[in-house]
Order: structure tokens, then sequence, then C-alpha cells
């Protein structure tokens, strides 16, 4: 697919993980569930302090089903001991639900589903909570609820991120039921082909076809390997590179007749349908050049992820940053008692000298920024004009366009926080929009 | 476990940035790539050369800062020699380009230490050099807020004020001494090569094969030092190619547009004899070599703050300063046109930059929209 080609930028792959083996960390003693795991409203607590709960049981949701919003499951069992306790979490700090556990891991099941229709189907996804868990954390019930206008399925398995692992460890260990969730999206939106797009990896990309050759039901999902480049795991950087269309500025890849959905996903959307089990726990890489052993875990949600770092050996004196997520997009955290949640999917601790901080200096104009916009932005000019409230030369050279990608910092010689800057604009740009309207 | 996470190092993503890669570090690629065309004109026009250099480095590095220590009430975080933007090592690339677009020596108050046949020391050039470096550094660059804020190229501008300014003065002794035509002798200085010939020797010259290849090695008598050799040059813009410091495409789209708009306006003007082929050929390929041209082509006419920032905006620009540049060349009474046309380049590039940008992706006409909605 060479035609399809945007403009980005070539990382290291740093994937320490990449040969590790999934394995599964036993839930600590407390785990504290954050309310909110996903975009939109945020879920509200149907359980008492003193309520016994099982693993995979219902403990809170939004009032109304119709808000854009997710079910939030207990990921032990045991004994409820505080509701809306204040922990710090991604966004600030947010409500949590503390449960102790018994460990007893007593699970509740949902049934299971034999040959589900498409309203069973999503039924089921919104019963699960399943969302998003490519890192955005859209809730996937709703995604799934389209129109007929869809005719392509694309599955992104990239992890175009440095680091990243769980994805891949997913495609290789959970083959078959990564396909069945992948068939089960499919009907749903009622796409006739299925892209599975991976990067350029020949062995993975044979593993995959001999799973699809080896059962009939398969033969619709095309294995598609894209040259890697960084940012191929945006969504509409990824319907480009895979299809060659489109989607509209500032618009939705339905617009197209495109679905993206994870592999992540796909392998939740599996278990719920056809084992019935809930969305409380999930994949993660836990990496960096300061831990001693990058692993790829089942992860309770809930847990702090300290335990995590412990549990890959962290060398705490060489540490400088902890980050959520890639090193690309991720946020850099200042504590460890953060909770995972469904769509955590990486922790990173970083060393000195993998990342990298210097002061900003002076923007020379070299346009390096816009020449590897993979949107065609204008970032230093977004950036120009939204540090003087200019609102619509801002809007102009594309702020409300950017995807944060991070390329444009990654490369700029003088060191400018070009991402921050364009979240401030990206405020300046809504705040004149608002006052418009009034 | 207790991790100690310093504050200062939160910041926003990505959380990794390219190494190696600096403004520090682009600017000592253009300084390498700049090597051979220093090495070429040493070898042409003598040590002279690099007394030039040094003299324009060492003025440049004291003007930018002497400006950054007066300056400290404006800008108070480079008020020190630690903090000075000296750092950034621009001073040095426009110090350089300076050097290399004057000519060996000058002889405007006749302070010089020479014998009949040999020139040991001007010190007329190293005046002119360090009121060039001022004036580069000061006036074309500090004052607008330093590196990445001034509009037009510094060295360029310089060569055109120290042009203007000293033309006048030096009629009278040695007429067109500074980047005039050559005037043979002892002071056998610079005029754009070829350009400054007039009528049948144009045709004569340009048609000698061998004029060609003495062009592209840098035998012309007369010229600014870094401009007579299109080889060396040539080194400069692969190395700067290489390492990805400059779009290849731009240099060579301003020198093929100079191509075509030096064959319409020798037929304008009556130059050239259109009945036969290989003389507007001919033509062509001698107004190309001539001059600043590929020099500033290369080195100053793709100089990140004065041109524009989208690549449809480039072409613009570098065919405007294409056509201005022959159009001084014909009609004017300068023989070269090449720095004048870079500066009203530079000055229209703001504008381009104003009206010309990348579509954005996905942004789409409202036709092609329909299809998929």
């Amino acid at each position: 697919m060479a035609k399809n080609k945007f403009a980005g930028i070539h990382i290291d792959d740093n994937k320490l993980s990449k040969d590790v083996a999934i394995t599964r960390l036993d839930a600590p003693k407390v785990v504290y569930i954050p309310l909110s795991q996903h975009i939109g409203k945020h879920a509200s607590s149907i359980v008492k302090v003193g309520d016994s709960v099982l693993k995979g049981q219902l403990i809170a949701q939004s009032p109304n089903p119709d808000d854009l919003s997710a079910k939030i499951f207990s990921s032990v069992s045991g004994i409820v001991s505080g509701i809306n306790i204040k922990r710090p979490a991604t966004s600030g700090i947010a409500n949590h639900i503390q449960i102790e556990n018994d460990f007893k891991y007593e699970q509740f099941v949902l049934p299971k589903l034999i040959d589900p229709s498409i309203e069973e189907i999503i039924d089921r996804v919104y019963e699960s909570g399943i969302v998003g868990m490519g890192g955005a954390g859209f809730p996937t019930h709703i995604k799934l609820k389209v129109g007929d206008e869809i005719d392509t399925l694309i599955v992104n398995g990239i992890e175009c991120e440095p680091y990243i692992t769980c994805d891949y460890r997913l495609m290789l260990e959970y083959t078959q039921e990564m396909l069945q969730g992948i068939l089960l999206i499919a009907k749903c939106v009622k796409a006739s082909t299925v892209l599975l797009c991976i990067k350029q990896n020949t062995s993975l990309a044979n593993h995959l076809n001999q799973a699809i050759v080896s059962n009939s039901q398969y033969n619709n999902i095309v294995v598609k390997q894209l040259q890697s480049i960084y940012p191929l795991g945006s969504e509409k950087q990824l319907i480009y590179a895979a299809t060659g269309r489109k989607v509209p500025a500032l618009g939705l890849p339905k617009a197209v007749g495109v679905v993206v959905s994870n592999v992540a996903t796909s392998y939740s959307v599996y278990n719920a349908v056809v084992n019935g089990i809930t969305s409380y726990e999930r994949l993660v890489t836990v990496t960096g050049r300061c831990v001693n052993k990058p692993c790829n875990v089942w992860v309770s949600n809930g847990t702090p992820i300290e335990h995590l770092l412990d549990y890959a050996e962290i060398d705490p004196n060489i540490v400088v940053k902890i980050v959520i997520g890639g090193p690309m997009m991720g946020t850099a955290l200042d504590n460890t008692q953060i909770s995972t949640t469904k769509i955590i999917n990486c922790i990173l601790a970083l060393t000195k000298l993998e990342t990298s901080y210097s002061v900003p200096s002076e923007c020379i104009n070299c346009s390096l920024c816009a020449k590897t916009c993979p949107m065609k932005l204008m970032p230093m000019f977004i950036v120009k004009y939204g540090n003087v409230d200019d609102a619509s030369n801002s809007a102009k050279y594309g702020a409300k366009d950017c995807i944060e990608c991070g390329c444009c910092s990654f490369v700029c010689p003088a060191k400018i926080p070009l991402v921050a800057e364009i979240r401030n604009a990206k405020k300046v740009v809504a705040k004149a929009e608002k006052k418009k309207k009034v | 476990m207790q991790l100690s996470l310093d504050p200062q190092l939160i910041g926003s993503s990505p959380h990794i940035v390219k190494r190696d890669h600096s403004t520090k570090a682009i600017m000592l690629d253009v300084v390498i790539a700049l090597i051979p065309v220093i090495v070429f004109s040493v070898f042409f026009f003598g040590y002279l050369v690099l007394v030039n250099i040094v003299v324009c480095i060492l003025s440049c590095f004291l003007a930018e800062l002497c400006f950054n220590l007066l300056n400290h009430r404006l800008r108070p975080e480079q008020a020190s020699y630690s903090k000075s933007s000296v750092h950034n090592l621009s001073f040095l690339v426009t110090a350089i380009l300076l050097a290399l677009n004057l000519p060996v020596y000058t002889d405007i108050w006749g302070w010089s230490w020479h014998s009949d046949a040999m020139m040991y020391l001007s010190f007329d050039t190293i005046i002119i050099c360090i009121v060039g470096s001022i004036f580069a550094i000061v006036v074309c660059k500090m004052l607008f807020g330093g590196l990445g804020q001034n509009f037009a190229n510094p060295a360029c501008t310089t060569r055109v004020f120290l042009l203007i300014a000293f033309t006048g003065s030096m009629m009278a002794h040695v007429p067109n001494l500074l980047f005039g035509a050559n005037t043979g002798g002892l002071y056998l200085t610079t005029g754009a090569s070829w350009l400054g010939m007039t009528g049948d020797s144009v045709y004569n010259t340009a048609m000698h094969g061998r004029t060609f290849w003495n062009m592209f090695i840098g035998y012309t008598q007369s010229a600014a030092v870094g401009e007579t050799s299109v080889f060396a040059i040539i080194l400069g813009y692969g190395y700067l190619v290489f390492k990805k410091r400059i779009d290849w495409r731009l240099p060579l789209i301003l020198i093929g547009a100079t191509a075509i708009f030096a064959m319409l306006f020798g037929f304008v003007d009556n130059r050239v004899d259109y009945t036969d082929i290989s003389v507007v050929f001919g033509y062509s390929l001698a107004q190309v070599m001539s001059g600043g041209l590929i020099f500033g082509a290369v080195f100053m006419a793709t100089d990140y703050s004065t041109s524009p920032n989208s690549f449809c905006g480039n072409i613009i620009f570098v065919c405007c300063i294409a056509f201005f540049t022959i159009f001084i060349r014909t009609f004017s009474a300068w023989q070269e046109g090449f720095s004048f046309a870079l500066l009203l380049g530079n000055v229209i590039s703001p504008m381009i930059d104003r009206y010309v940008y990348p579509r954005k992706f996905g942004l789409v006409k409202h036709s092609s929209r329909r299809k998929f909605s």
C-alpha cells in the first residue's frame, strides 16, 4: 500500500516485552476501582459499604441506559469497604470503589449465548461494559449501533507506539478467540470485508493466516500488513492506509463506511458473548528500561500500578518518569497509587536516557513540524496564533483537527512542547466558538 | 515501594524526542556543508579568505553576545554568557555565509599591505567584514527578536547593504570593485563571473565548452569567494540533502526556473540569437552557473526562517526569486541580481504563508464528500 502514504515519523520500536509470554497478576488485598473508565458520563455506584460482591459483578452504572457511558464491574470477590473514595487518577482526583479481596475469586458469569442475533450481541456488549481498548475508551455498544452504510470493518492490531506489545501477544496467544470476536463485531456492523491490520511482520502474518485458513468461517477476514510509520494506529491514518478512504476533517469513520475496532476489544466481545465474562480485567504491558522483567500481564481493574511495577521488578534508583500509555501519547504520573482501568494498556518506567527533556528555545521556522504532521496541519502557526488568543487564525491552520499524536514535538529541533501548546490553542478556539454562539 | 519522581519532569506527551536533533545540530550541519566551499575558495583566492572568515566569525560572535548582554531588560533570559543565544551557533552560519559572499579583498581607502604582485593583508576588507558582521547580526537578526524571527536573510541583506553603501565611494578609484566587473591586474577581485561582460563576448565565452568547465570547477577570476565553484556547492548540497536538512527539490526548482526565465528574457532583450538552439541553451546555462545563484539556491534560499513553511509556498517563493534574478540581471545596471531577488523573495514570504498552506487531511471538496455520506 505504498500509494496511500501520509507523513509521520519513524521511531525505534523498543518492543522489549515482545517475546515475553502472557502471565497473570493476582489481585492485591484491596482494589480501588475507578468509576470512570471510559469516555462519557461517569458511572454511579449501585453497591453500599458492607455489600459482598463476586468477581465480575456489576458495581456501578449510569442510571440512564441511553447515556454515553459503560458499566463497571468488580474485579475480585469480597466486601465493599468504601464507595466514592477520592484517589488520584490519570486526570486529577476521581471517585473509586474500594473492595477488600477475600481471595476466593468466586466468579459471576452471564448466561452463555449460542448463535446470538445482532441485538443480543449489542445488548451483551452493553451488559458487559466493554469499551474501546485501544486507549480511547469509547463505549463499544454505541459504536456497534450503526446503520447499513458500513461495508468494511478494520481491526486495529497496529500498536504503532513504541514499547507496547500487549496487542501483539494477544494476537499470538489468543488467535482463535480474537478471530471469533472479530466475526461477532463484523456481524453487528454488517461489514462484508474485514481487514485485520498489522505492522509489517511476516511471522505474525503467517501465524494469523494459518489460523484463518484453518476455518472456513474466517473467509472474509484479510490480514493486511502495513508499512510501519507512526502514527499508523491512529484511526484516520489507518483507514487511509488500509482502504485509501479519507475520513472528512472533524468527521467520524462512519462517513466513509468504515468501523475501526481494536484486537483487545474483539477478544473482550468474544469473552462476553461466548463465555459470559464481563469486562473487569485487561492485558497490560509493563516495560521500559527501568524494569528488569518487562512483561505482558492480565491485570484486574483497580490494581494500583505500584503492584505492577513491583511485579516487573522496577529499579527505583534509575527511574525518572512513569508513563501510562505509550511514550508518544501517554500521561506522565506523579505517583504510583493510580489504579489500572479498562483502557490502560501500558505502564512505562523510563530512564533518564530514554526520556529527554531540555529547555525549549526559539522556533527557527524550520517547518519540520508541518512536514511530519500526519494531518497536514501547521503546528507552528497554530501555536503562534493560539498563544496570542487569535482563535480564527489558529483554527485556520488546524487547531481543531489535531490528533495530538506528538510527531511535531518529537521532531522539533528547538524542543518546543508543541502538543501541550496546541492543547492550549484548542481551548482558545473552543472558548471563542462558545462566545460566538452566545 | 516509594519512588522519587521529580515533579519537574512530569511534562506533556510525547515523552521521547528525536535524539541528536537540535538547532545546534542543524547549524553545525550547515557549517559542515560549507566546508567544501571554503576549501575551494581558499584554493582559488588564497589565505585571505580564511582571514575574512575568522574576522567575520569573531565579530559576529561578539556582536551577538554584546547584544544579549546589553538587551538584559527586554530579554533577561539571554543576558549572560551561559544563557546567551550564541550557543545555538546560528552566528557561525551567518558569519561564514557573509564572508563567502564578500570579495576576497576590496580597496576603498588603500589601507593594505601589498607588493606589486601580491596582496598580503587588506585592512579595508577587515573593516568591511566587521561592519558587515555587526549589520548582519544586530540589524538583520537581533533587532527582530533573534534567530527565527528575522524576515530577511542576514548574510544576503548585508551583502546588499555593503554593495549599495560602498559602491559610491569606490567608484572614483576602481570602478565596480565590490561585486563589479573584473578589472584585471592587481585588483583581481569580484565580478559576478561572466555577468559583467556584454555584447558579443557573451556568445563567445558562453559558447565555449571550456568556459562552462571553468565555471563548474570555479576558475572564474572574479566573483564573491563562495560562489565560484559549482562543484564545491554541489558537495555541500549533497551533504545537506543526505542529512535531510533541506528539501532537495527546492534548489533544483529554483535553478530550473532561472534557466527557463533566462531563455525568455534573453529573447526579450535580444541578447540571444534564437535561430541557433545551442546558443539558447548555452545562454541559459551560463546564466545559471554565474553569480551567486547556485550558492544562494543551496544555502540561502533554503534558510528556514526567511522562507515560507509549506512546500507549495516554497515553490512560489523560489520561482519569484528566479524571476526577479533574471529580471534584474537583464534590465538593471547591476550585473548580479540574485541578492536583490532573494531579498524581495524574503519580503513576500510571510504573505505566501498567509495564503498558501497545505490542505488538511480529509478536508475534501464538497462534491467528493457527498460520495460517502
